[in-house]
């Protein structure tokens, strides 16, 4: 285990905690005046996340991913509990309650699905995706996916498709597999529009297509957010004095559109210190990827990296109002408990791969 | 791609925050202030007792807000408190802000609403000063109304200061006063969060109330002579004649002003109409009338003062006056009489002789130096002059023709003369204080200040021995086997009656209608304290219908009189005896 350690990549351990803490700074701030008890929370997170990071590290991946089906299951059943319970938290169904603790199954879902692809992929006698496989993929990743449509959390479900593509194009996808996937995508479009989209959704869609024809409602939360990020301007209003984000103009600002109260509060330095620090995060996962022992090893990184990279580009365009506005928290900043432990339990993972990365280890 | 997508993201973020950052912060401070503007509250009118006439109280307002609104639970319960509750949401819904659905809801309502706030998201209930004006109907005219400032009224320099939505005087006292009573507003720049919620106050400057006004009317007497009115199409105007100071003033038919305060539809605003007949129009001050017999007086005067006859002069009246191919008739040969009898008995003989000698333009300019042809001045808003056969009317309305026979009608007050209650009001005050001709005026007191002193427009119209003439001609009409003696009162009342036309006498009978009736008179004959006009409009003779009313008036007055000051004991028990009024200065208000 000592050697292991040893062998762990410490700039992105540093870089990991480095925007933990810019998170934990902004929640603070977006949070003190009204629910302190939030920050707490959130605290509580970040700890109960570094201990499953270091259990996620400390197990052999191998030997995680032969007990991935196990957990992908559970996670799949606990998908579907909330539905049947019927809890609903803005409008979504995606939580469990446990005594004081509520969790985001979803969240966690996303480790297993990772985790069990790479271990499918690893497992197979070609180095290519075939149709066969992509069928297999396509399906490991659908049924969490369906399951979390069904919650009506559109935009966990979205975070699914970065994998689904990432991991192909990794795999090395056959021609016809290329076809099978746009065939699978255009079947999809319809099917999500009209079968699973609620009237709010399409909203949201249209009101991105035809600019800002509503302010008042499905454009109001974007253009809030514009605001708090524009008028933070260079050197930002300063912590704690965003009007923006203090007034609470703009909604959801301490989980989804967190980044908007950095760059009202923050300013533009402040922005390109964050972006700096993501694009570090993800590109030493990639890193560890191309590094790795073997293919489960690769899967597992790249996975994580698809992820990570998914999340971080939508939720900026959702604040930048550059793609529609769908429910993704920005993983390590958002507020919200279930998330950090995912995300500080899939980079454990990763480090896992970077501290076994040698073949006699 | 990692650095793609961060190029792109970080190039958006330069964009909104480098590039457009004061568009930017404009806004974000447009949402986290909001000016208010503090409105003062207007300043209360009193009558000459400390009755509050017109005041200000709270209603309370209902608001949708349309995108928090959820119609089909809200129709129901609203349709309990707010007339029409689903027709005004639809209305609300179609808008984009905020609509106020109901005015001025009842308490009971209001209780209704605060219980079931939960289940009635985007429906508010806001506070707003309003007017009230104490005593309903009574005096109208007189105090007015205050509606929303038109856009055609914030260009006047009138109604500066005033801002789109403010309340202000439309007509009456609270139009005249209304820079006084409309208090100058104050601001509040306060932080607001995303609901709206007052965070902080930046700045504030509070408003500046109203002045409060205190009036010279006495409003028992004021009701008095509204309930004596009734239904009767008329109007009463009682000055003290020693300073101009309005007692009362009445017009019927009248308005409501507090139902005017929130607004009327286009159908109800159409009744009210401003125009002749109107429930707006004051008759006291914009009724243009011939005068009758009334303006005997004015010839009177005009002809004592010019030196055309003295208080001594004999005409003879044998039952009319010919006049080139004409006759003009008088009730009946009335024999040799001087002035005195001549204004007792209105013989229209003696007068027409005055007009032969006089003429047009000596009549004229006469009654122009007793006020008519010209607004008295009184502090209310579209008082009308009246008018006279002036040069200039002539050339108008006749193409300069003017016979011989013309200055006979003119006399008795039958010519193209057109006068308003408030002018005779006012003449009659002169002759009862001995000769000043005050402007007559309702404001007694600004806030606390001193008194307005009451101001005279002509010091002395007639010289001492010819008003006494007039004087003792008046008496005798009431007193004297005259006109006007059913207007008479014991504390001894001086009066003159007239009759107008409004069409010829024979064409008065073909339909029906009769002729206006005025009463002008004073009382105590001695030391007058009231003088008043009335007319009441198609009620016959001067005598039988304004008398009497005139009468009731004056009895009224001296009752309430009584009642305030209780004379002592001693002068009670000798009640039989004539009382000598101590005279007062005339010419001053005491006090």
């Amino acid at each position: 285990m000592k050697r292991h350690l040893v062998h762990m990549d410490g700039p992105l351990l540093v870089v990991t905690v480095a925007l933990l803490v810019v998170g934990l700074g902004m929640i603070y701030s977006t949070t003190a005046a009204d629910q302190p008890e939030l920050f707490q929370r959130q605290l509580l997170s970040c700890a109960i996340g570094l201990l499953a990071m270091v259990l996620a590290l400390s197990l052999d991946y191998h030997l995680l991913a032969k007990w991935s089906p196990l957990f992908y299951l559970v996670c799949l059943a606990l998908l579907l509990v909330p539905r049947l319970s019927g809890h609903v938290v803005r409008a979504t169904y995606g939580w469990i309650e446990l005594g004081a603790i509520r969790l985001q199954p979803a969240e966690f879902s996303k480790i297993a699905a990772i985790l069990l692809l790479a271990y499918a992929l690893s497992n197979l006698e070609r180095e290519n995706v075939g149709l066969r496989e992509l069928v297999i993929i396509a399906l490991l990743l659908g049924l969490p996916t369906a399951a979390i449509l069904l919650q009506a959390d559109l935009g966990t479900a979205v975070t699914f498709i970065p994998l689904l593509l990432t991991v192909g194009y990794v795999g090395g996808l056959e021609r016809r597999g290329q076809i099978a996937l746009l065939l699978i995508f255009l079947l999809l479009v319809p099917v999500i529009w009209f079968g699973l989209f609620k009237d709010y959704h399409r909203e949201r869609v249209s009101s991105i297509v035809t600019g800002h024809s509503d302010p008042l409602r499905s454009g109001y939360q974007t253009r809030q957010s514009l605001i708090a990020i524009g008028s933070g301007g260079l050197a930002g209003k300063g912590w704690f004095t965003g009007s923006q984000s203090q007034l609470k103009f703009v909604p959801e600002q301490h989980t989804d559109f967190i980044v908007s109260a950095l760059a009202e509060e923050g300013g533009f330095v402040a922005i390109l210190i964050f972006v700096a620090l993501y694009a570090a995060l993800l590109l030493r996962i990639l890193r560890v990827a191309a590094a790795a022992r073997d293919r489960l090893g690769r899967f597992l990184a790249i996975g994580v990296f698809a992820i990570l990279l998914g999340q971080f580009v939508v939720n900026l365009g959702m604040v930048l109002d550059l793609t529609p506005v769908v429910g993704i928290p920005l993983p390590l900043i958002s507020y919200g408990g279930s998330s950090l432990v995912a995300t500080l339990a899939s980079l454990g993972l990763v480090q896992n791969v970077q501290m076994r990365r040698f073949v006699n280890g | 791609m990692v650095l793609a997508a961060c190029a792109i993201f970080v190039g958006a973020f330069f964009y909104h925050q480098i590039l457009r950052r004061e568009y930017y912060f404009r806004l974000s401070e447009n949402n986290r202030l909001d000016r208010l503007v503090l409105r003062p509250a207007r300043g209360q009118l009193r009558d000459r007792h400390q009755r509050l006439l017109a005041t200000n109280r709270t209603a309370y307002e209902v608001w949708a807000e349309p995108n928090q609104l959820r119609p089909e639970r809200a129709a129901p319960l609203l349709s309990r408190v707010v007339a029409g509750g689903r027709a005004a949401l639809d209305r609300a819904l179609r808008g984009e802000n905020e609509t106020r659905i109901g005015e001025d809801v009842s308490f009971a309502s209001l209780a209704f609403l605060e219980a079931r706030r939960l289940e009635l998201p985007g429906i508010d209930v806001r506070e707003r000063q309003i007017r009230y004006y104490t005593y309903g109907a009574t005096a109208a005219h007189l105090l007015g109304y205050v509606g929303e400032v038109t856009a055609a009224q914030l260009e006047r320099a009138q109604f500066r200061g005033a801002r789109p939505g403010d309340l202000v005087g439309q007509l009456g006292l609270e139009r005249s006063y209304d820079r006084l009573l409309r208090g100058t507003p104050g601001f509040m720049t306060v932080v607001v969060d995303h609901l709206g919620r007052q965070v902080d106050i930046l700045e504030r400057r509070p408003p500046l109330p109203g002045t409060d006004v205190e009036l010279h009317i006495d409003l028992e007497l004021q009701d008095a002579i509204e309930a004596l009115l009734g239904e009767q199409a008329g109007a009463v105007v009682a000055i003290d004649p020693r300073s101009g100071a309005i007692r009362a003033l009445a017009s019927h038919p009248a308005f409501s002003p507090n139902r005017l305060v929130d607004g009327l539809g286009p159908e109800e605003w159409r009744q009210l109409g401003a125009e002749q007949g109107g429930l707006l129009f004051n008759r006291a001050i914009q009724s243009e009338l011939p005068p009758g017999s009334v303006f005997k007086l004015v010839v009177a005067a005009t002809a004592l003062e010019d030196g055309v006859i003295t208080p001594y002069t004999a005409l003879h009246c044998g039952g009319g006056v010919g006049k080139g191919n004409y006759f003009f008739h008088c009730t009946k040969a009335h024999g040799s009489l001087s002035l005195r009898s001549a204004l007792t008995y209105s013989c229209n003989s003696f007068f027409y002789q005055l007009g032969d000698r006089l003429g047009r333009e000596r009549i004229v300019r006469g009654a122009m130096r007793l006020g008519f042809g010209r607004v008295t001045g009184i502090d209310l808003p579209f008082e009308r002059p009246g008018s006279l056969p002036t040069k200039s009317w002539l050339e108008r309305a006749r193409r300069g023709r003017w016979y011989g026979g013309d200055n006979l009608s003119l006399a008795i007050g039958q010519g193209p003369v057109l006068v308003t209650p408030l002018q005779l009001a006012s003449l009659i005050a002169m002759i009862a204080n001995g000769g000043t001709l005050f402007r007559p005026q309702i404001l007694q007191r600004v806030g606390t200040e001193a008194p307005v002193a009451p101001m005279i427009l002509r010091g002395s119209t007639l010289q001492p021995h010819n008003l006494a003439a007039l004087r003792e001609g008046l008496w005798g009409a009431v007193n004297g086997g005259g006109t006007a003696w059913r207007a008479a009162v014991p504390e001894g009342v001086a009066g003159k009656t007239g009759s107008a036309q409004v069409v010829s006498r024979e064409k008065q009978k073909e339909l029906g209608r009769l002729e206006h009736s005025w009463f002008v008179g004073y009382a105590p004959y001695a030391a007058p304290r009231l003088a008043l006009a009335v007319i009441l409009e198609n009620a016959g003779e001067g005598g039988k219908a304004a008398a009497p009313l005139a009468q009731a008036v004056f009895a009224r007055f001296f009752e309430l009189e009584a009642r305030r000051e209780p004379k002592p004991a001693a002068t009670q028990s000798a009640a039989a005896d004539i009382e000598v009024e101590p005279h007062r200065d005339g010419a001053r208000e005491s006090g």
